[in-house]
């Protein structure tokens, strides 16, 4: 086996692993070479080298790290499950129509959706005097379906076949 | 069949329990009693963790080659181990002696 292909095996194993066995590793795939040089430089080692790595790897890590591990593998598929929803359905044509101007920003958190409008004044003509309104729109995870609506007084319009937000109008002001 | 690693560490026992043996050697040992030939990742892999709980003890090295020795305990280990395969292979010879009958 090529010394810096050895080399690339041996980063599977943990480094305190590599400067306790890596010499004697190294020595014995020498040693094999001198009696089959086609089997120690062959892809069944290689594999053999760095499925061996991982294992030690694994092995080394506490409990505690594996349950880490585990748990961040697990959040991360979650919230990469659930950006995908968010990420679908503000590309798809969210069912808000908003004017031009409105801005829709959406936060990918557990275990909710949560999705907030911003409504610039400018695109409320009768409301310049007034902040920038927000209005939070709660929806079922990973469905369209709407939950709730908070913020200022608001007033949604729903589809009825799919309950999929038509519009939200601020009330109170004309 | 690929081996497990409780496996792994039965053949490095057994072949320990004949004498003290660098890794090449206990490769050469193991194929020659048990016909299998042990990749050095997954000899190494398993001789760390026999090492780990204390079943083999690494002697000096020579050169870049280091010898293990079989430990009281991986002697308890292998012993018993050894007594339950025994004990398997014993009744499963005789069903099928019955079985054949």
């Amino acid at each position: 086996m090529r010394r810096q292909l050895f080399r690339v095996a041996m980063l599977f194993y943990p480094a305190g692993w590599r400067r306790r066995y890596g010499g004697e590793l190294e020595q014995m795939i020498l040693d094999f070479g001198a009696e089959d040089a086609s089997l120690a430089g062959s892809a069944r080692m290689l594999i053999d080298l760095t499925g061996s790595g991982l294992a030690v790897r694994a092995r080394s890590y506490g409990t505690g790290t594996r349950i880490a591990v585990l748990a961040c593998v697990c959040a991360a598929a979650a919230i990469a499950v659930d950006a995908s929803y968010v990420t679908q359905s503000t590309s798809s044509g969210f069912p808000i129509t908003p004017t031009s101007g409105f801005s829709l920003s959406a936060n990918a958190l557990l275990p909710l959706n949560v999705s907030e409008i911003h409504a610039p004044p400018s695109q409320f003509p009768n409301q310049f005097e007034l902040p920038p309104q927000r209005v939070t729109v709660q929806f079922v995870p990973h469905s369209s379906r709407v939950v709730g609506v908070s913020g200022p007084p608001a007033e949604t319009v729903l589809n009825p076949r799919t309950d999929k937000v038509i519009s939200v109008r601020l009330k109170g002001r004309s | 069949m690929p081996l497990n690693p409780a496996d792994r560490g039965l053949l490095i026992l057994t072949s320990l329990a004949g004498g003290d043996k660098h890794g090449y050697a206990l490769m050469q040992d193991i194929k020659e009693f048990a016909n299998v030939r042990l990749g050095p990742g997954s000899l190494y892999g398993a001789l760390s963790r026999l090492e780990e709980e204390g079943l083999v003890e690494a002697l000096p090295q020579d050169e870049r080659r280091r010898p293990y020795k079989i430990t009281e305990a991986g002697s308890k280990v292998l012993k018993a181990e050894l007594a339950a395969n025994a004990s398997i292979s014993r009744i499963g010879l005789g069903r099928l002696a019955t079985h054949d009958t």
